[in-house]
């Protein structure tokens, strides 16, 4: 393939109508009205989040005084929380140790879950909690408990950890998250430690951004299963699927991850590490400390003033500091470190909480303090905050999701196409007929007719129609009827005409004359992307001795066309005469002995013996269309043949009678099979006229003998020898594809080549030649 | 993307083709032109063809888009129906409680999906003009729900023309229809008593 191939077979490819694309779009637009109309369907409760962090300087607390962690945990007054996620820093020493193995960690985050278990689910309360997740990097620790009314709208939980410590990944410093879906809304928890020392604000700064920027919640399971089906409909192909990847759903989003900001609200806590500005001497500090005077204080906290300078925790909210510095502590008290063997450290706020809402409204916060607890040089922090939580009333919900459905419905089912149909009436009496019946009447062998619908396109989009066939056939309908057009389009007020036409040649009057066929056939019109149309076709089928056995011809000695036509009353025939293989009429029919020629033929070669034996160009020339018809219809109905009919039209009917006959005069299997020359001629044609059967020897005899009368009138009908073998050969033996094709089932018989076919008729027309000669009989 | 994603994720459409199928004038068309635009006509004309209509039931967790065939009840008409119940997932047979005769063609519509049908095709049985039963019944409603029983379809009495139980035939037959797993209920967390063994959250 030339580079130009290729590229027009991928433009090909890419311009090519996707079933899948539209159904992924319309399911876009979909999920997008709803998302619109959300406050239709939503309603909001308010549940309250209690955040707690607690750097505990890798003590535990002993199990006799969990009792004091209730300070912590529960508020003054009010209700319990909802949702309790608490966080703790340096669970563990930070040593070398610890952070490259988990043992420890894992010890002590058991430990804290145990004992945070034990104090919510206290006996001496009815709440009960459950928890949710636990999720730990080293000294970093995040719990999160629900009440246990909510426990069945959580959903979609997953955790992400991010190390920021030594060279930037090691789990001293860092941050650890969980996202849930509380109710329809989507909340995440982050528990960090920053960066350490007074003076290391930026490095706090670049943990943060770090912890924002690598956390990244990834279902696993989901990214392993790429061929889940996303539409529940059609195929997907791969391209379909990637162009679409970012609409398809939660899978694909879930593969590529979720990070903390896409969530409703983030709940920050942690050991932040933020000081004092430097330039608050720690003398003066102790001094506003003693004063009380936290407002000056907090206006030199670092955090304060880097979110002030949108260096850092931008879209967050933090409550006032209205409690004292949380660090740094002499362990098991409440003075802060100033002994003289310890370095000396200006108190700090490094505990803090805040928060993000997409809408801020939607957060309040009830509460922000301190615990008094003694473990450790920390103090633990709390947090109270009101939150509306979206739920969505799934009634409700599903009340708009079927308006919007019905409105697409309807612009769909407003763009199929829709037409009407109209037959054009021939009958002179002009009744009106069922707009699906096409009726033909009476219908004569050899004689067309026609008949015609109209189809007018109704709708506001263009029609396409075709007829298709009906199932496991393969052909739109039965070979008598053909259609022009057989499918077409309309646009809009667009008139288009469909014509149909029946004719009735050799091949299909014999099924109808024995009744395997009837004038009978239903159409499927299909308007694609709409409805099918059934259309009933049919007539009454004139039977008629054209296409019919020579047998059942000789048998009969009414007109043919009064012989009943139905398949049902053929197969009586057939089980009647239990010999023949093939179908007689029945003894009621016959009204007396077998006739020795068909009375058609009889009538016709009569008519010409009386008529035409002196006509010029006997046989030669053609007849009268209108006449051909009219002696056909004669021979059928047993009516007068007209005196007047020209010659040639009776030549005509003559020949095509002999031709139409559904097995010829001279059956295959007494076709030559060597050459004849004049030594074997004489003894091959006596054994001829013995094979024959009875029939077709009166037959063959009779026609002959007509030939041989024709032939002493040669010099005014100007017919020879000659002609007359041909015209033989043409009528008598098998002439067409019907005969062929029976003959062709004979599969004893050896095969017969074109040539060889070819010779055997050559060597016919001397056999004709020498039987209109020749007196043998 | 939108709440941390996965929000509509119970909007999810799953496409089914239904099929009506039934003697002639036994309210085919009146069923469907009442479910899609709920309108109903005295005088509806036969149908000689196969009628095509889409029509969303919304469920709680997923929505069934019905690719609707009312086809032809007239009995010269009978051989063409394979192609429409074809590869349907849902079939609604449906007869006339006034005519007992109807009720018959009903049942052998039923063996006919049962022996050609697709094999897990959801059949629902459906007596129509339900608002004429008073006076004219003559199909018994125990007799039909014992039929359906014993066949396993669902079975509603409707009336096309007061609207009576046709929504709720084809809703159930939404809920029935087998439709793919929604990832929502895959996420679904399950939630640990803070006693049990050590879980993380992913």
């Amino acid at each position: 393939m030339t580079s130009l191939q290729t590229a027009a077979a991928e433009m090909e490819k890419d311009v090519e109508f996707d079933p899948a694309a539209v159904s992924i779009i319309r399911q876009h637009w979909i999920d997008r009205q709803l998302k619109k109309r959300e406050l239709e369907f939503t309603e909001y409760r308010t549940v309250t989040v209690f955040c707690g962090t607690y750097n505990v300087n890798a003590k535990i607390i002993a199990d006799e005084e969990v009792q004091r962690l209730e300070e912590w945990l529960f508020p003054d007054a009010g209700e319990l929380a909802d949702i309790f996620a608490v966080g703790f820093q340096e669970v563990v020493d930070l040593n070398a140790v610890n952070v490259a193995m988990d043992g420890k960690s894992q010890q002590r985050a058991q430990a804290w879950q145990d004992k945070l278990d034990a104090v919510l689910n206290n006996k001496r309360r009815e709440e009960r909690y459950v928890l949710v997740a636990e999720r730990h990097l080293v000294g970093i620790l995040l719990l999160v408990f629900v009440k246990g009314v909510h426990s069945k709208k959580v959903r979609e939980v997953y955790g992400a950890s991010v190390g920021v410590g030594l060279m930037g990944m090691a789990g001293n410093k860092g941050g650890v998250s969980m996202r849930l879906k509380f109710y329809d809304s989507y909340l995440c928890f982050v528990c960090a430690h920053l960066a350490a020392h007074r003076e290391n604000v930026e490095g706090r700064n670049s943990d943060f951004t770090n912890i924002l920027q690598k956390t990244i919640f990834v279902d696993k399971a989901l990214s392993g299963e790429a061929d889940t089906p996303v539409t529940g409909q059609g195929d997907v192909t791969e391209e379909t699927r990637k162009y679409f990847s970012e609409v398809l759903d939660v899978e694909s989003t879930l593969q590529t991850g979720i990070s903390i900001l896409d969530h409703d609200v983030v709940f920050f806590m942690g050991d932040l590490n933020y000081r004092l500005d430097e330039s608050v001497d720690t003398e003066e500090c102790f001094a506003k400390l003693k004063a009380h005077d936290l407002d000056f204080l907090q206006r030199y906290d670092q955090l304060n003033m880097e979110r002030i300078q949108g260096r850092v925790f931008s879209g967050f909210s933090e409550s006032p500091l209205n409690f004292l510095p949380t660090y740094k502590y002499q362990p098991g008290t409440s003075s802060y470190e100033r002994r003289p063997e310890k370095k000396l450290r200006c108190p700090a706020w490094c505990d803090r909480i805040l928060w993000r809402a997409k809408e801020p409204e939607q957060v309040r916060c009830l509460s922000y303090r301190r615990a008094e607890l003694g473990l450790s040089d920390h103090k633990p922090v709390a947090a109270q905050l009101l939150t509306k939580v979206r739920m969505v009333v799934k009634a409700q919900r599903q009340e708009v999701a079927a308006e919007i459905h019905r409105l697409l419905d309807k612009v769909e089912n407003d763009q199929h196409p829709k037409v009407t149909l109209e037959v054009f009436d021939n009958s002179t009496l002009g009744s009106p007929r069922p707009l699906n019946t096409i009726d033909f009447g009476l219908v004569r062998y050899g004689v067309e007719c026609r008949q015609a619908l109209t189809i007018t396109n109704v709708s506001n989009v263009a029609a396409h129609f075709r007829f298709v066939p009906k199932l496991e056939e393969e052909t739109i309908c039965k070979s008598w009827l053909s259609i022009q057009p057989r499918f077409g389009m309309l646009l809009p007020n667009e008139v288009g005409q469909i014509n149909f036409k029946i004719l009735i040649d050799l091949k299909t009057a014999k099924m109808l004359n024995t009744g395997r066929d009837l004038l009978d056939d239903i159409l499927i019109l299909r308007l694609e992307n709409g409805q099918d149309f059934f259309l009933s076709v049919g007539g009454t089928y004139a039977r008629s001795a054209f296409g019919m056995d020579l047998e059942d011809l000789a048998s009969c000695h009414g007109p043919v066309r009064f012989l009943p036509l139905t398949a049902a009353k053929w197969s009586q025939f057939q089980s009647s005469t239990s010999t023949a293989d093939k179908p007689h009429l029945p003894p009621t029919s016959v009204g007396g002995p077998t006739l020795s020629v068909p009375k058609e033929l009889w009538r016709l070669v009569d008519a010409l013996y009386r008529r035409g034996l002196t006509e010029k160009d006997l046989f030669i020339q053609p007849g009268v269309l209108t006449e051909v018809e009219g002696v056909r219809e004669a021979l059928d109905t047993g009516e007068e043949l007209e005196e007047n009919v020209s010659v040639h039209s009776l030549t005509e009917v003559l020949l095509s009678f002999l031709t139409s006959l559904a097995s010829p005069v001279i059956p295959r299997n007494l076709l030559p099979s060597v050459e004849i020359d004049a030594q074997i001629l004489r003894p091959w044609t006596r054994r001829f006229l013995e094979q024959l059967p009875p029939l077709n020897y009166n037959i063959f005899v009779y026609l002959v003998s007509f030939f041989r009368e024709v032939l002493k009138y040669h010099e005014s009908n100007r017919l020879n020898t000659e002609k007359l073998a041909t015209i033989c050969s043409k009528t008598l033996l098998p002439c067409n594809e019907l005969h062929w094709g029976d003959s062709v089932e004979v599969a004893s018989g050896p095969a017969v080549g074109k040539g060889e076919e070819h010779q055997r008729l050559q060597s016919m027309q001397v056999i004709f030649h020498y039987f209109l000669t020749t007196s043998v009989f | 993307m939108s709440s941390g994603g996965g929000s509509n994720s119970n909007n999810r459409v799953c496409h089914f083709k239904l099929v009506l199928l039934g003697d002639t004038a036994v309210g085919k068309s009146c069923l469907v032109v009442r479910f899609v635009r709920d309108e109903f006509f005295e005088y509806q004309e036969p149908t000689i063809g196969a009628a095509f209509l889409t029509q969303a039931v919304v469920l709680e967790d997923s929505t069934v888009k019905f690719e609707i065939w009312d086809t032809a009840g007239q009995e010269r008409y009978r051989s063409l129906a394979p192609m429409y119940y074809r590869g349907a997932s849902a079939a609604i047979v449906v007869y006339d409680v006034t005519n007992a005769e109807s009720f018959k063609g009903a049942k052998s519509w039923v063996k006919e999906l049962q022996r050609r049908g697709d094999p897990s095709v959801i059949i629902a049985l459906a007596g129509n003009k339900a608002d004429l039963a008073g006076t004219r019944r003559k199909v018994d409603l125990k007799e039909a729900e014992e039929y359906a029983r014993e066949n396993g379809l669902l079975h509603f009495e409707t009336s096309a023309k007061d609207a009576q139980n046709v929504k709720t035939l084809f809703v159930e037959i939404a809920k029935r229809l087998p439709k793919a797993v929604a990832p929502v209920e895959r996420e679904a967390f399950p939630i640990v008593a803070p006693k049990a063994s050590k879980r993380s959250c992913c």
